[in-house]
Formats: structure tokens, C-alpha cells, sequence
């Protein structure tokens, strides 16, 4: 499926769902310029005209400093962002699954309508000819035992055929020949051998969410997080926190433009803030985006590593308590 | 024309799969009740039941699998309420009148992810005004439809009589398959991966697509019956092609939410480029030169 095609019919119906999905947290009217991004166009004014919240403890003066931190009810609010790539292929069957399906498939050829050859096919064609070798293949595989019928043996045979009548060579032989020389790319990547947690050609049957590590001792691993500023939206904050720490070579679809969860934390007592000693607490909220293309660069200051895990692995690297608060977000498939 | 009757007879003579449409034209008109939908098999003598149909699960289905991974948790980012107040609740025993010529439409529910929007089922559907004439001509449009859905088509009958248009109540004049489950998704990933890209200068649904109750239709001419890949390698065989309306019909209760979901399987929406709204006075103009330095 290409991706970039879904990504722009997703926008094209996220456009006129804006007011519907709107930033739940408008702390000062957001800035009236109008935003690049598709949607946020039309929800730029209905940001303006959110009110604002009473409990806003930022002065509320005109004169605003663009880069001053939001804090409500002493905590401070950072926006993170739950960066996912999809699965990309579909996932493996289990034993019991493959019997399953098997089995419906041997009931669905027994109770189908029958098939009507003759009008789908001309007369001695070689299209009504690889028919109706399929089909005794497909008998005598029924007929012999219920395991699989070997997809490589049949195409073999197939092949076989084609060259024993080589003088009537045509060109639906010669594309069949071609079709046969098709090979299919392993569901296993170099990246898995590997185990190149970097790649986003690793676990293609998973969903794998960008966590990135922080120049520090505790709490190093954690999804791109980061202050939100007085004058702008959650979704502002997450996309340029994103640009800031992780490049801008990263193709993103924000979901909607809520937060998917919450995650807060007290202060340790020897903590210290930059000015503001009245800061109890952090509230994280995380957006969800979906990566399409594009790859993390790492600038060594504001982080220092990434990876693309799966749900289950980034237990290993994330703090308990981190783990606990987002771990509901995530997919377990 | 003589292709036309070559490929009619074909049809009448084959003794696969347009036997039973055949019949089921036949019985169409004659015997108008449906239970008459059995036919006997004159190879093996057997009894073959057209209906019900049996749905069955033969493999994984990549659309169901991007719906459940993806396209679910994500509706359910996009359409939640986070500010739903639930209506007062009609007491039971009352009469819903009708308010002016319209029903009044449910009252909205409550956002939970037990209620997520999904795909109930596809109908095709085809009408064709050559069956007026002869009954036989709805042949080519009932074996097109089986080919690009793969499920058999139910003749239908028409209701009323209208004297101008020729058309006498109880005559088969159209056919419909009403896909579920994995045939449905094989359909609709046809439809959007094949068909729809290679339908020239068709813009995608329009932005005001859907009845209001979470259901979407489209119509088709008969020249896209040919992109599907099923009719496009016997395209002679088919010697009248028939335009078609597919209808989506989902558990979403409003258009927007019907929208999202088709948009989430790839289907083509149109844009409406609005012409950016223009910002009457900036309300601080300190915050704006704030934001741009």
C-alpha cells in the first residue's frame, strides 16, 4: 500500500474534522499566523478563540516571551511524541490458524459454485491449459493427505511443462517464465539478524515506537519530549520539540490533535528549575504520529541515541515507572 | 454485432456457473417466490441451494489487519469527544414522529472504544434499462457483477410498473451481491489499489459524501466495469457492460466518522481548498510579532 498516498487521504479528512478534534490545553490564543501543516490552517482561528484558562499562573500581559515555559497549577506541561511505524508486512500465522484456514478453504472449494471454464477461457489457450493443470494439482494434493501443497514443487512442474513444449513457445510462456524468476524478499531483515534496534527495516510484522536517549544518567531513554511554550498548541510543541531533537528529515502525520495520554510526576526536593521555584510537578502529554518515511538524526546535544522498538522491548530500556505510564498507549501487536 | 451474439450464445450455452444465473433469470419472473431458488443439477443429480450463502474465513485479510492495527486506534484518536454531554434520553414508549418530511436522527452516543466505526458490509448493485426488452440481456451485467465481487448475484425484481419506461411490475430488471467479511475487504482493496487510480480524471468521493447515518455511495459508469482486472481479460465475452453503485455501510453514526474510516482504507477523498480565512484585527499584535521572531 503506499503509505504516502493513505498519509494524504488521512489529512485531505482530518481537514474538516478540526473543530472536532481540537487541543484540549489553549493556554494563551495561539498565534494567529497561519500554520503550513494541511488542517491546522481552519483551526488556527478556533485555537485563537478558545478562552483562556483561569488558572493560568503565566503572566498573561501582552508582552509574552515566546520561549517562556507553560505552567498550570505549578506543573510544568511538556508535550511528548509517540513516533509509531506501522507494520509492514502481515503478520505469521499460528499452527492453529494455518489448519484453520486450510480446512475453510477445502469447504469453500467443495460448496463453491461451479466454475465456468469455458467462459473465462478460450478454447485450447495456454491460459485454459495452466488452468487445468492447477486444478489437478490442486485434486491430487486434496485427494493424497491434508498437508500443504508445496507451492515450490507445483511451479517447478509448471516450468517443466512449459520447457517440454518449447517449440509452441508464446508470449504467455514467456511472461509465466518471467513471473517464475519473481523472488520474494525474506520476512526476516538484515537489520533483524543484526539486531539493529536503528533501523526502521526491523520487526516488520511489529509496530515500533522511536524512543530516544538523553545525555544523562536516570531516566536517559524516554519518547521525544519537551517544554511546551506560553503561545503555542500541543501539537506545535510536539512538532517542533521533534524538530529539535530528532532533525527535520522525518516524514509525520500527527493523529488528530488531542493527546493519547498523560503521564505525571512530582519533583525530587533538590530539583531546580530555571527561575520559577513555585514548579511542583510535570505533566507529559503524548501525541500520536505515524512516521512515513525520513530517519533520525542524531546532533549529540540534545540527544545522544535512538531506537525503534517494539512495545515489549522498551521495558528494557525505559524506567518502571515511565513504562507503567505509557505502556497502555502502545500496541502489543 | 456478430461478436454480440457469439458471446450471448456462449453465455447461454455454458454449462458452468451461467446455468444457475440463467435459471435464476428464469425463475425470476415465472415463479416469484424465493424459495424457489434451488435448481437441479443435471450432472450429478444433486440439489444445489444458491441461498444462503456461507461465509468462509480462508486466509488473513490484509485490510481487516490494517483496520484492527492501525486505522481503529486512530479513529479513536480522531472522533472521540472529549466534551460529550449525552441528551436527554426519550422514555420509552414514545413515538418518534417524523419532523417535517425528514426522521429525526438519533441522538449521538457516547464515544467508547466498544463503538468504534467499522465496515458492516459492501453492496453492488446494478439496474439496466436493457432488461426491459429482454430479460436474458440482464445476463452479461448478473455474470460481471459475480466476476468482480466473486459471490452470486440475487435477481431483482421490480416493484412497481411504470407505463412510460415499458417496465411491468415483478420483472427482473437489476441484480445486487451484498459482500461481508473477507469478500468484502477483497472487494474494497480491489476497488481502491486497481480500480479507482485508473479512473481517469474522477476527483474522488466529494467532501459532502455519506447519507447522514454513516453510510456512503458511490456510482460508476460502465467503463470502469472494465478496469477490474476480472473483466478487463474477457472483456469480449461481456457483450453489454453496466454501470453499478457500490454502497459502504458502516457502523459510523455520522458522515464525518464514515469518512475517516474509507479514508483510512486508501479511499480517495476530495480537498476542498479553502482560501485561508482571513484574521479580522490581530487580537495582540505583541503575542503575533512574539510568535514570527
Amino acid at each position: 500500500m503506499s503509505s504516502i498516498l493513505r498519509r494524504q487521504v488521512f489529512r485531505a479528512a482530518a481537514g474538516s474534522m478540526s473543530t472536532v478534534a481540537r487541543s484540549q490545553i489553549q493556554a494563551i490564543p495561539a498565534r494567529l499566523t497561519l500554520a503550513a501543516r494541511s488542517y491546522a490552517s481552519t483551526s488556527a482561528v478556533a485555537a485563537a478563540e478558545a478562552p483562556l484558562k483561569s488558572n493560568v499562573s503565566t503572566s498573561t500581559s501582552a508582552l509574552v516571551s515566546s520561549t517562556k515555559e507553560l505552567i498550570i497549577n505549578s506543573h510544568r506541561i511538556v508535550a511528548g511524541v509517540v513516533v509509531s511505524r506501522q507494520p509492514l508486512i502481515l503478520r505469521d500465522l499460528t499452527p492453529f490458524e494455518k489448519e484453520y484456514f486450510s480446512y475453510q478453504q477445502n469447504l469453500e472449494r467443495d460448496n463453491a459454485a461451479p466454475f465456468g471454464a469455458e467462459f473465462y477461457f478460450k478454447k485450447g489457450s495456454v491460459a485454459e491449459r495452466r488452468w487445468k493443470q492447477q486444478e489437478a494439482e490442486k485434486n491430487a494434493s486434496l485427494s493424497t493427505s491434508s498437508t500443504q501443497p508445496s507451492s515450490k514443487s507445483s511451479s517447478k512442474a509448471a516450468e517443466s511443462s512449459a520447457a517440454a513444449e518449447g517449440d509452441e513457445l508464446t508470449e504467455e510462456d514467456r511472461v509465466a517464465q518471467l513471473e517464475a524468476k519473481i523472488e520474494f524478499n525474506d520476512r526476516i531483515t538484515e537489520a533483524d539478524r543484526k539486531n539493529d534496534v536503528r533501523s526502521l527495516e526491523r520487526a516488520l510484522q511489529r509496530t515500533l515506537y522511536l524512543i530516544v536517549k538523553k545525555p544523562r544518567e536516570q531516566h536517559a531513554w524516554q519518547f521525544p519530549q519537551g517544554g511546551v511554550r506560553a503561545v503555542e498548541n500541543l501539537q506545535e510543541a510536539a512538532g517542533r520539540e521533534l524538530q529539535e531533537e530528532c532533525g527535520g528529515n522525518m516524514d509525520l502525520w500527527f493523529v488528530g490533535r488531542v493527546p493519547i495520554g498523560h503521564y505525571i510526576y512530582s519533583h525530587p526536593k533538590n530539583f531546580k528549575t530555571e527561575g520559577d521555584n513555585t514548579v511542583k510537578g510535570t505533566k507529559v502529554f503524548f501525541m500520536k504520529a505515524h512516521i512515513f518515511a525520513g530517519q533520525v538524526q542524531v546532533d549529540n546535544k540534545e540527544i545522544v541515541d535512538f531506537a525503534w522498538v517494539t512495545k515489549q522491548e522498551m521495558k528494557d530500556y525505559v524506567s518502571p515507572d515511565y513504562y507503567e505510564a505509557v505502556k497502555d498507549m502502545l500496541s502489543d501487536f | 454485432m456478430a461478436a454480440v451474439t457469439r458471446s450471448a450464445r456462449t453465455l447461454i450455452s455454458l454449462r458452468g456457473s451461467a446455468i444457475p444465473a440463467f435459471q435464476q433469470i428464469r425463475l425470476a419472473s415465472t415463479a416469484a417466490k424465493k424459495g424457489a431458488n434451488t435448481k437441479d443439477n443435471q450432472e450429478s443429480g444433486k440439489t444445489v441451494i444458491l441461498e444462503p450463502k456461507q461465509e468462509y474465513t480462508t486466509g488473513i485479510s490484509r485490510l481487516r489487519e490494517h483496520y484492527r492495527g492501525t486505522v481503529q486506534d486512530d479513529l479513536m484518536v480522531l472522533t472521540y469527544s472529549h466534551t460529550f454531554k449525552p441528551k436527554a434520553k426519550i422514555p420509552e414508549g414514545v413515538r418518534i414522529e417524523l419532523k417535517g418530511n425528514k426522521h429525526i436522527k438519533p441522538a449521538p452516543k457516547a464515544p467508547s472504544p466498544r463503538r468504534i466505526p467499522e465496515l458492516v458490509k459492501i453492496d453492488v448493485h446494478c439496474m439496466m434499462k436493457e432488461a426491459l426488452v429482454s430479460k436474458y440481456n440482464l445476463l452479461s451485467g448478473f455474470m460481471a457483477i459475480q466476476s468482480i465481487t466473486g459471490e452470486m448475484p440475487e435477481i431483482i425484481n421490480s416493484k412497481k410498473g411504470v407505463h412510460p419506461w415499458k417496465l411491468r411490475a415483478g420483472n427482473p430488471i437489476g441484480c445486487k451481491v451484498t459482500l461481508k467479511g473477507d469478500k468484502m475487504y477483497q472487494f474494497l482493496d480491489k476497488l481502491v489499489e486497481v480500480v479507482l487510480p485508473r479512473m481517469k480524471e474522477w476527483p474522488g468521493l466529494p467532501e459532502s459524501a455519506g447519507d447522514a447515518t454513516g453510510n456512503i455511495g458511490m456510482g460508476f459508469p460502465p467503463s470502469a466495469l472494465s478496469l477490474f482486472p476480472e473483466i478487463e481479460n474477457n472483456f469480449d465475452m461481456f457483450p453489454r457492460m453496466t454501470g453499478f453503485d457500490v454502497t459502504f455501510t458502516t457502523t459510523a453514526s455520522t458522515n464525518l466518522e464514515a469518512r475517516l474510516l474509507l479514508s483510512g482504507f486508501n479511499m480517495p477523498f476530495q480537498q476542498k481548498i479553502r482560501s485561508a480565512p482571513v484574521a479580522k484585527a490581530p487580537a495582540s499584535p505583541s503575542i503575533d510579532s512574539a510568535s514570527s521572531a
